[in-house]
């Protein structure tokens, strides 16, 4: 049980990580860049979605 | 193979994203002021205006001068023409231009261009020491800062000097 708290502490960390480095360099991105990212982001959710439904889970 | 096909798409767009974040992030106008006020140098790189809200400053003695280099730098793959005007401002009104042309820069080259802020051309207008704002305009962008001239009563101190 432990083991799993320090797991979903860690992937919390990540994804915060993650979330404010993304929201620093945001910034100096252009405007057709970001909407490529946009589309990236919904895509890669998509995927993983799909990903975890092949799965099973 | 297909079983993780999807986790394949997902790892892909992740790795664009970085991608883009890198190239993206690097593509672009960017510009960089030098300036040079009494003995003091300094250098106002591009992103002073993403991540400070303030206006960068320098300060000399009156009847001195102000140095300015300011460097147009473009990470495009084509030609970056415009329009590089610098003037000089008080109280919302200008005072007048200290640079007036049009540059053309080539792809991911720079071009570099040079002007004086002369104090004694502000006295001759009938102007008096004070705090004075040189804005720096170009195609997409407009930089302001400030620059203040005092007396010499007015610089801070010398510091006494260190015991031999």
């Amino acid at each position: 049980m432990r083991t799993y708290i320090l797991y979903g502490f860690g992937i919390v960390s990540c994804i915060a990580g993650m979330g404010y480095l993304a929201a620093e360099y945001i910034k100096f991105l252009s405007e057709p860049g970001k909407l490529v990212c946009l589309l990236l982001v919904v895509g890669m959710f998509g995927f993983l979605g799909k990903y975890f439904e092949e799965m099973s889970w | 193979m297909r079983r993780h096909l999807f986790l394949y798409l997902a790892i892909a767009c992740f790795l664009s994203l970085l991608a883009i974040f890198v190239v993206d992030g690097y593509m672009g106008i960017y510009d960089t002021i030098h300036i040079t006020a009494g003995e003091h140098k300094q250098m106002i790189e591009p992103d002073h205006w993403y991540r400070h809200r303030y206006d960068p400053s320098a300060g000399t003695v009156w009847g001195s001068k102000v140095f300015f280099t300011y460097t147009v730098e473009n990470r495009r793959f084509s030609n970056y023409v415009t329009l590089i005007q610098a003037s000089v401002w008080q109280e919302n009104e200008k005072v007048f231009d200290l640079f007036f042309e049009e540059e053309s820069v080539e792809p991911f080259g720079k071009a570099s261009v040079e002007w004086t802020l002369d104090s004694n051309e502000l006295e001759a207008r009938g102007f008096s020491y004070g705090q004075y704002t040189v804005k720096i305009e170009r195609e997409g962008a407009e930089r302001t800062i400030r620059v203040s001239f005092h007396t010499p009563e007015q610089a801070p101190p010398k510091p006494p000097p260190r015991p031999a």
